[in-house]
């Protein structure tokens, strides 16, 4: 066990590095003062991100992408966690089919549902409208919303409710005063889950965009494929900043909630 | 919320609660069947009985949780079947406290009264009230998980009688805490039944509990009523043999019973006749038991012991001496194999120790005839 446990944090360390690896790269080539994505960079500049705030196009993918990430949170929060609580609660033969049927977006692999919904669209001439956005990133991020909250849900001592309801709570007001608060940290997760499922999500959107409307994985794409300049790695470093943002806050709060009590 | 009743304003007329033929089955068990039962408004009624007896699903029929599958509910001579529970005026305090543990204590008794949309100025008050009713003062800011056992009981207490329901339902307030807490709490809760005045209906599988607390106690067993009285009725005088063994010790005389003239009946018992007041409702001879407390029985060192229709006489050998202080318990071996139970007040015990020979005596008035129910051992266990 001696030599056991260093071994085990080179280990650890090794893989740490790994995962965080390509945020390493991408973040300094965003400084890069050279028009190319060569690594390291030999010179510097705020240059690309200048180009970035510069260019309509690169302002309103990112936009478009904010928009939709948010309308998305709000939808899928919502529905997820009114299906968690159905799924939690509810009895009776429709209930297994109805779980795997809202978990099936992990499983069924990206580029099927991709042309599944553009097709859809197509139909629908969805193809390219922030409605349509909101709809298929909102299937996607349903299942992250709703596995925290229905964790949170098994774990919530039903007696609590019927308490409630004792004291003059109908059942709205329970849900809303007594359950909610109780399982705040998994509905806080799943929106959070749901965010960064729609803010980074590619492959639908690559199918539904249109010229007029793109997200941002979508422009940095094209941009990639087309003109390979570094203003790439100024968007990617500005999503890696937002996410990591975003969780350290949620981190914060749950622990000052839980701390409080 | 009625402004009567100073200084706390807590108090409030309690409610009369009606059972008629209650009766809820699960898949193909009767969890209750066919449960009439009157509580009285302002009455401490317990529901006594082991675990499965039915006596909590009665309790939750009656807050709403469980709807009976057949039966009338009414309170205050109102049917409630179709009510649903937050509109019963009823409160509730259950075993494991079920404290909100995102809200602090005042928060916690102030909810019903949030709910009720209570003036803020008017829920402090009556907070205060009730920590004070519960002498918890003090504890407003704290949250449940800063608290004991007995603590959370007192502020769930609180929070159920804040708003002065019309009825206060409690399912083993007292399980979860120890002997010592327990017994100081039972004193609590009967003072603030007598405080209030609100109808009290407390569930436990506790005899002592029930006997200490309460007006009348309902005996359940099997889903059914056994038998309603006051403490001292089931005591005195059980009707059933399950009464009888439930609630206190007793010794069971198992034998043939037979008419007696007019008044009373014989029973067979180790070669003797035993005498009993009453009669079992049949004719011939049928099983049955003569019970008797205790402190009705006395020992006798050889030879001794009263004579004549007024007494009871059985043979017996002392097996066991349990010296208790105030008192002190006989285990007697009869005859035929089967045990008597006897307790002697102090400065007034026989010159008796195990392995003696003697007579064990009572009065004719003091045995209970009942119906022998060969269940009943199973039932107990």
């Amino acid at each position: 066990m001696r030599l056991g446990r260093p071994v085990l944090w080179v280990f650890c360390g090794l893989v740490g590095f790994w995962l965080v690896a390509p945020a390493l790269i991408v973040l300094p080539l965003s400084f890069t003062g050279q028009a190319s994505l060569l690594f390291p960079p030999r010179s510097w500049s705020l240059r690309w991100y200048g180009n970035f705030f510069g260019d309509p196009a690169w302002i309103g993918a990112f936009w478009t992408s904010i928009q939709v990430a948010v309308l998305v949170t709000v939808v899928s929060t919502v529905i997820g966690t009114a299906a968690a609580v159905g799924l939690t609660r509810g009895r009776g033969r429709g209930l297994v089919a109805a779980n795997a049927l809202i978990l099936s977006p992990m499983i069924v692999p990206g580029i099927v549902f991709a042309i599944g919904s553009y097709a859809t669209f197509l139909a629908l001439r969805m193809v390219g409208s922030l409605g349509g956005f909101v709809m298929a990133h909102t299937v996607l991020a349903l299942p992250f919303v709703v596995i925290p909250v229905a964790a949170r849900l098994r774990g919530f001592d039903r007696r609590l409710e019927l308490a409630s309801a004792s004291l003059g709570a109908g059942r709205w007001a329970t849900f809303r005063q007594v359950t909610l608060p109780l399982v705040a940290p998994g509905v806080l997760a799943g929106a959070l889950f749901a965010f960064v499922t729609s803010f980074d999500e590619v492959v639908v959107s690559l199918f539904i965009q249109s010229p007029y409307l793109q997200t941002l994985p979508v422009k940095m794409y094209s941009s990639v494929s087309r003109d390979t300049d570094p203003t790439i790695a100024a968007a990617a470093s500005m999503i890696i900043v937002l996410t990591t943002v975003l969780v350290l806050v949620a981190s914060y709060v749950t622990v000052r909630r839980s701390r409080a009590r | 919320m009625p402004d009567s009743a100073p200084p706390t304003g807590l108090a409030r007329a309690g409610g009369e609660i009606t059972l008629e033929r209650l009766t809820k089955r699960y898949a193909d068990t009767a969890a209750v069947e066919d449960v009439s039962l009157t509580i009285r408004p302002g009455e401490f009624m317990t529901l006594l009985g082991p675990s499965g007896s039915g006596k909590t699903t009665t309790l939750n029929a009656i807050a709403g949780f469980v709807t009976p599958t057949s039966g009338r509910l009414l309170i205050d001579g109102v049917p409630v079947d179709n009510v649903p529970p937050h509109r019963r005026d009823i409160g509730m305090v259950f075993q494991h406290y079920a404290l909100f543990p995102h809200m602090t204590v005042a928060e916690n008794i102030a909810f019903p009264l949030k709910q009720r949309k209570v003036a803020r100025g008017r829920r402090a008050e009556l907070v205060d009230a009730a920590l004070a009713t519960v002498r918890l003062p003090g504890f407003e800011r704290r949250y449940p998980h800063e608290l004991s056992g007995g603590q959370q009981q007192r502020v769930a207490v609180a929070r159920s009688i804040v708003y002065a329901p019309r009825v206060l339902l409690m399912d083993e307030p007292l399980g979860a805490l120890d002997k010592k807490l327990r017994d100081w709490l039972q004193l609590e809760i009967k003072r603030i039944h007598d405080e209030l005045g609100t109808t009290f209906v407390y569930v436990t599988h506790d005899q002592d509990e029930a006997l200490v607390l309460s007006d009348r106690v309902a005996v359940f067993n099997h889903g059914k009523i056994q038998q309603v009285g006051t403490p001292g009725e089931l005591y005195e005088r059980p009707s059933t043999l399950f009464v009888a063994q439930f609630l206190g010790d007793s010794t069971v005389l198992r034998g043939q019973v037979s008419r007696n003239g007019s008044d009373g009946s014989t029973l067979g018992k180790c070669g003797r006749i035993l005498r009993a007041p009453g009669s079992l409702d049949s004719a011939g001879s049928i099983d049955g038991a003569i019970v008797v407390r205790p402190e009705r029985l006395a020992v006798h060192a050889n030879g001794g012991g009263p004579e004549g229709t007024d007494w009871n006489t059985l043979p017996a050998v002392v097996e066991r001496e349990i010296y208790l202080g105030s008192s002190r318990k006989l285990e007697l071996r009869l005859p035929d194999g089967d045990p008597a139970l006897v307790r002697e007040q102090a400065g007034q015990l026989a010159d008796v120790r195990p392995g003696d020979q003697v007579t064990l005596a009572w009065r004719v008035a003091d045995s209970v005839l009942l119906t022998d129910d060969p269940d009943v051992e199973a039932a107990l266990t």
